[in-house]
């Protein structure tokens, strides 16, 4: 009996010192790797490069961070990024260049996506996954209509492309909009009353119910919030790639959820922040750049990154579930 | 707040209905030029495109589409198979459950519809395939438009005239999979090996049809490699972009380097006028919506067209790009 106490109490430890650091040995980790890998990938140039092609995605992770800690998610990401950008090409077209209201605008596309998923969500009780298939469906349809289907000509070499392209004194511009994102994720979930409540929700729905948080509202608040993020993401994106297109690819939406949950995010909510976004996102990015690097073929690419996701899942899973054991004992 | 919610919603549902029923250009689902009364007076053609969502794909749509309509007694009914093999299959399927005369198709990959066309032939419907052909032995259908292969040899042709023997160049290819990479890759290695300069690859990479893919990419090579390439070769101009945008980013010139693609796009000639894209080579649009037209006339007056129909291709470069850019 008491042998088991101790194997439990073990698994425990291992879980709360993986929780607290195990991210950042993944990241040391992997550091570690890539310096063997190439010379050439632990330089500050590399490190930029790596920061800058992945800011888009940092941001869309701020967002999902804040969808994951209240226990919902949004797989729309895709195609609300083809959306908002294409959007935002055709208002800079047609408002002659004018960035700024391009920018709110865009926002705004964001934020209305960002509602309608969240009432859906929590007006119908509808599950989120299957609102994620409703809006990604409704945003491909949208963006087919605004495009014809066609890449959206006029916005290269213009100011649209500062935002994803252009420099502030000498730090690319999308690293000094993602590090901003990050400090008011931070921020909010951190520092502000409506986090704990957000995190609360997401721990417990029917306790933080209880204890008298509007959980609906809060859920609403964070899809919002995410709609807005994700639309900040896609003026990035667009603007990096210097011409608006109908479709941008995918996967993006299935990185960042991946970097969220390497980062220590729990797919059931209550847990996850800024900081560990961050990493696990760039955990994502390192791993695809050591792969450029060493000039692996996309077959190679697609088989590792699928083993060291599933690997990532099930550490998190035997991580909780030795907490909660560890906890009931 | 939840009056303003369900009326935003509401209206989404609204756009969203009206974007399935009143596209133009037959973006998603299907979208007969003609009225259902006068469905039965008139030559149905179902058109199935591989994806809606892609310029140059888009192009050969509404050009077949106008052609069509000009016609006046040909309903055009346009599906999107969104990149899917199986939905494109699907789509077939429940086309030929309703009823055609002429099926045209831009395969997503040459073995899924194979089945289909043999169907077809069985039902004695006429079959063309354009821009994308089939396998000999897949049954009887007419193809119009290039040769994959041609192409990129004719892209990697212009690049090694462009370039002296022993300067480097990168060459990024499709990531393995359809038909089209296949072709494109074999075209490029046989003109490297034509002319003996195997030893002037610097890199060979594979990316996802994307330009974000293509610069990512692109980025983490110009952190091996530097400024030490001359060149860069790519299998269409969607990556191109990512390819240029990468370059300058890393405050390299790319009109010091020789870069190649394919398809012709408008953004790819603005490039070519800017001088930061060497060459693409535009595949004839216009051509290739006129001799489909003609073929589809000589299947309704009982005739059958050649087997293969190619159409023009056009290397844009500096010297020539006024006059295609309009």
């Amino acid at each position: 009996m008491s042998e088991k106490k101790e194997v439990v109490k073990q698994k425990k430890s291992f879980a709360e010192l993986y929780s607290k650091y195990g991210t950042f040995s993944i990241l040391a980790l992997v550091l570690i790797i890539g310096t063997i890998a190439s010379p050439q990938f632990l330089t500050l140039d590399n490190m930029l490069n790596v920061i800058r092609q992945n800011s888009y995605l940092l941001i869309i992770a701020f967002g999902t961070t804040f969808v994951m800690v209240v226990g919902c998610i949004n797989i729309a990401y895709d195609m609300m990024l083809a959306l908002v950008g294409c959007a935002s090409c055709l208002i800079y077209v047609a408002l002659g260049g004018n960035l700024l209201i391009t920018v709110l605008l865009s926002l705004m596309i964001g934020a209305l996506l960002g509602v309608a998923y969240g009432f859906l969500v929590t007006h119908f009780n509808l599950p989120p996954f299957i609102v994620g298939l409703a809006i990604s469906s409704f945003c491909q349809g949208m963006t087919l209509l605004i495009t014809g289907g066609r890449s959206i000509p006029g916005t290269m070499g213009t100011s649209y492309t500062l935002i994803g392209q252009g420099f502030f004194f000498g730090i690319p511009v999308p690293i000094i909009i993602m590090f901003a994102c990050m400090a008011v994720t931070w921020v909010i979930l951190r520092k502000m009353i409506f986090g704990r409540h957000a995190i609360a929700v997401g721990g417990n729905r029917q306790a933080a119910i209880a204890s008298g948080i509007r959980a609906k509202r809060v859920i609403l608040i964070v899809y919002i919030m995410d709609g807005l993020l994700c639309g900040l993401a896609a003026i990035v994106f667009m603007s990096r790639l210097g011409v608006g297109q109908p479709n941008p690819g995918t996967g993006y939406g299935f990185d960042a959820i991946t970097g969220v949950n390497i980062g220590g995010a729990s797919l059931s909510g209550g847990s996850g922040g800024a900081v560990g976004s961050f990493i696990g996102v760039l955990i994502v990015g390192l791993l695809n750049n050591i792969m450029n690097l060493r000039g692996l073929s996309s077959a190679w690419q697609f088989i590792i990154k699928g083993i060291l996701i599933v690997i990532a899942v099930i550490i998190d899973m035997k991580t909780k579930e030795a907490m909660v054991k560890g906890s009931a004992k | 707040m939840k009056k303003f919610l369900a009326l935003f919603l509401s209206l989404a549902m609204a756009l969203s209905l009206a974007a399935c029923s009143t596209s133009p250009s037959g973006s998603d689902e299907e979208t007969p030029a003609g009225g259902e009364e006068e469905s039965s007076e008139k030559y149905r053609i179902a058109y199935f495109n591989r994806d809606d969502a892609d310029d140059f794909l888009a192009n050969i749509r509404d050009g077949i589409q106008a052609r069509c309509e000009a016609a006046g007694d040909i309903e055009f009914t346009s599906y999107n198979g969104a990149s899917d093999s199986a939905e494109q299959v699907t789509q077939i399927e429940d086309a030929l459950s309703r009823g055609v005369d002429m099926v045209i198709i831009l395969p997503q990959d040459k073995e899924s519809v194979i089945s289909k066309v043999q169907e077809c032939n069985e039902a004695g419907i006429p079959v063309l395939t354009v821009s994308v052909g089939l396998e000999e032995g897949s049954g009887d259908f007419t193809y119009i438009g290039t040769n994959d292969y041609d192409l990129a040899y004719q892209e990697t042709q212009y690049l090694l005239e462009h370039l002296e023997p022993g300067k480097k160049f990168i060459y990024l290819r499709f990531t393995p999979g359809s038909y089209v990479a296949a072709q494109r890759d074999e075209g490029t290695l046989a003109a490297i090996a034509d002319a003996g300069r195997e030893d002037d690859i610097l890199t060979t990479m594979e990316y996802q049809n994307t330009t974000a893919a293509a610069q990512k990419l692109m980025e983490d090579l110009i952190q091996v490699y530097g400024d030490d390439f001359d060149g860069v070769i790519s299998h269409n101009d969607k990556s191109i972009y990512g390819v240029i945008n990468a370059i300058n980013a890393a405050q390299l010139d790319p009109s010091s380097k020789v870069i190649c693609s394919i398809d012709g796009e408008v953004p790819a000639m603005e490039l070519v006028k800017s001088g930061q894209l060497t060459m693409t080579v535009k595949q004839d649009i216009e051509d290739m919506c006129d001799k489909t037209m003609e073929a589809i006339e000589t299947y309704r007056s009982g005739g059958t067209p050649e087997h293969n129909i190619y159409i023009n291709t056009i290397a844009v470069d500096a010297s020539n790009v006024d006059e295609y850019l309009t």
